[in-house]
């Protein structure tokens, strides 16, 4: 059993790997990181080795390793869903990674300079409309007329948001199009890679099927669904612990 | 004769208007939200004051809406944002070469020659960092009014450093400064530097010249002024006239120009 650990700007996961998930574990990274690291270990305790990744990897102390995020994501890809593609949209980045027959990254491309189309991107407008982000699919879902926001920027974005609120438009409307913002934004950054191969969609992000339903429009071609994609840098790791 | 201008904003309109050569008013005030309405509102309130009406103006507009403007009947002619600003500029102070405008969503930095023609411009629109919603979205984050955010810039003793260049993810940090018990001065200061240092990788595009004025609702900031004179190495030109209002003056004295004869 290998403990892999993700401490990324939002939420910290682990997972006990095993050739598979055998336990996991999600916290939101708030406060002291040495209490969201007790809280998540707190019932893992039975592993040999451990990797940490993500921003904060050099606070997991315990960890055996550190290895970097794209390198975690890439190895995932490979190993869970065979993908040559792997793009990762988390709390503050962006990333689109390709992957050779081994689970090495070929070349990557990412933002993390900046909250456009990154899960930030979307607690931002989900705050503007007032809604719970969770409840993002079933609104965008029940979505009937086609509005768009056409600023990258998130302050700008969010003022097109207000605008529409305040025009009368419905949430439903409204957060379908920022939905087609995330996904416009995600598919020009992958674009940069030249997708010719398989590819999967991870972060927290990937978990909202109207966000990966439109990127899988936008980019077209071979698209591998990632189970549990929340998880895939924090199994990336569990595997590199197993290889240590 | 009379000539008008105005000028509407993200955030804020302005008027102006011109009698032989002089500025004999101007009004500045927030927008409503239809920039067609902004505009005729800001230029009633000021023809009001002045006591003239409104057929006695030749107006020109600029800024939002401006083509809307002249569609309706209300303003004569429009001129663009970039040609105002530099207009106005340089008919304030014929020594300025660059004019660096800083409004509520862009940004714009125009480079003119000897005879106030423009040379070159570099402007952004696209991201909010470097524009004033940065700085009302770090205000906020704050607790503090936008108007105080500049001038603690004077106070402080070691601003902290903002390393993001995302407005939103400059007030993550901001809170987390705050969370830590920093003084605000010390986050308000690293906002005000934060923002200056954006406005200069903008400008080192097109190049600077010593001849500069700062002009826009940001240039009412005294602490990113001052960050941005050091970074520049420079001290702006001053134009003896609100620094908001040189949009709508350049449309008003485009009006002159090309109404007013010789």
């Amino acid at each position: 059993m290998f403990l892999g650990i993700d401490a990324g700007t939002r939420f910290t996961k682990a997972v006990l790997w095993n050739g598979e998930i055998s336990r996991f574990a999600v916290k939101e990274t708030v406060g002291n990181m040495k209490s969201v690291l007790e809280s998540i270990t707190k019932e893992i305790e039975d592993y040999k080795l451990c990797c940490a990744t993500g921003s904060g990897a050099e606070l997991v102390e315990f960890a055996d390793a550190r290895e970097d995020d794209v390198v975690c994501l890439a190895i995932a890809g490979r190993d869970v869903v065979n993908a040559d593609y792997v793009i990762d949209i988390g709390a503050q980045s962006i990333t689109a990674i390709s992957v050779d027959e081994d689970g090495n990254v070929i070349d990557y491309v990412k933002n993390d300079k900046c909250a456009s189309g990154s899960g930030k991107f979307l607690e931002v407008m989900s705050s503007a409309l007032d809604i719970e982000i969770q409840d993002l699919d079933n609104l965008a879902f029940r979505s009937n007329k086609k509005l768009s926001i056409t600023s990258q920027c998130a302050v700008f974005a969010e003022s097109e948001v207000i605008s529409y609120v305040n025009n009368g438009e419905s949430r439903e409307n409204i957060i379908a199009a920022v939905c087609d913002a995330v996904a416009k934004i995600a598919a020009s950054q992958v674009n940069k890679l030249k997708i010719t191969g398989r590819y999967t969609i991870t972060g927290g992000v990937a978990n909202f099927t109207s966000i990966t339903e439109r990127i899988k429009r936008a980019i077209g071609g071979d698209y591998v669904k990632f189970p549990n994609p929340q998880l895939a840098a924090a199994i990336g790791a569990g595997i590199v612990a197993g290889e240590l | 004769m009379l000539f008008g201008g105005t000028d509407v904003g993200s955030l804020t309109a302005q008027a102006v208007i011109l009698e032989n050569g002089k500025v004999v008013g101007w009004k500045n005030m927030r927008v409503l939200p239809n920039p067609i309405e902004s505009a005729k509102k800001v230029m009633g309130e000021l023809l009001e004051e002045l006591g003239l009406k409104k057929d006695d103006v030749i107006i020109f507009a600029t800024g939002y809406g401006r083509e809307k403007l002249v569609e309706a009947g209300y303003a004569r002619e429009h001129v663009s944002e970039i040609s105002c600003h530099a207009r106005g500029a340089f008919w304030l102070n014929p020594s300025v070469r660059t004019v660096i405008d800083i409004g509520g969503q862009d940004a714009k930095v125009i480079r003119i020659d000897e005879k106030g023609r423009l040379v070159n411009f570099v402007m952004n629109d696209k991201c909010a960092a470097g524009t004033g919603r940065f700085l009302e979205i770090q205000a906020r984050a704050l607790g503090i009014k936008l108007e105080e955010l500049g001038d603690m810039t004077f106070i402080a003793k070691n601003p902290v450093e903002i390393t993001a260049r995302c407005s939103i993810f400059a007030e993550t940090e901001v809170l987390h400064f705050l969370q830590r018990g920093v003084p605000k001065e010390e986050i308000a200061a690293g906002v005000n530097r934060s923002m200056a240092h954006r406005i200069y990788y903008l400008a080192r595009r097109v190049g600077v010249e010593r001849e500069a004025a700062l002009t826009g609702g940001v240039a009412k900031n005294k602490g990113v002024k001052r960050e941005l004179e050091k970074i520049l190495n420079l001290k702006f030109l001053d134009l003896g006239m609100d620094p908001q209002i040189i949009g709508a003056l350049g449309a008003a004295i485009f009006a002159g120009e090309k109404y007013g004869g010789k």
